[in-house]
């Protein structure tokens, strides 16, 4: 089970770092605030996944933070980033 | 079992080096901005990783969320005082 999840989060984690390719390689900014979620998304699986792997309880509760932080951040991107109508 | 950890450590410390350089590499502000909250998405998983939950906490809370609502909110004054 150990290695099972440690499997599990090592391609997570090499998922992470393809999706910074895909945030260094310009794009328009939809694309970054997409990436910028999945980010979020992968942060809350890995976090979860840690939690069991290192046996301590109490990173449950930094993925809550973290899960409630993505979807806010998303709004203020798109409140405050200046995202117009004309970069499709 | 210990080469797991080793990886996935190495993979978590590289990615964040990477940002760290991309984050000053990059001309653009707003992708600049985005990519250091992706910084601190990946230093919180490192004091996760060492053990420091209450630090991962702080640094999701106030590292990756409030700077960049506070970066994004600059930079949209600066245009703004550019077009005036």
């Amino acid at each position: 089970m150990t290695v099972y999840l440690g499997v599990v989060i090592s391609i997570l984690t090499i998922v992470l770092l393809l999706g910074l390719l895909r945030l260094c390689v310009g794009s328009t900014r939809l694309d970054l605030i997409s990436s910028l979620q999945l980010f979020g998304t992968l942060g809350v699986a890995v976090m979860i996944l840690l939690a069991v792997y290192m046996d301590q309880s109490a990173l449950f509760n930094v993925a809550l933070v973290l899960a409630l932080l993505a979807p806010t951040t998303t709004v203020i991107l798109v409140r405050l980033g200046g995202v117009t109508d004309d970069e499709h | 079992m210990i080469e797991y950890a080793l990886f996935i450590d190495l993979m978590l410390g590289v990615g964040a080096v990477i940002t760290a350089i991309l984050c000053l590499a990059i001309r653009d502000l707003f992708q600049s901005i985005l990519v250091f909250m992706c910084m601190g998405l990946l230093v919180t998983l490192i004091w996760a990783r060492l053990g420091a939950w209450d630090v991962a906490i702080a640094e999701a809370a106030i590292g990756a969320g409030l700077t960049g609502a506070l970066l994004l909110a600059t930079r949209r004054r600066l245009m703004q005082q550019d077009k005036s």
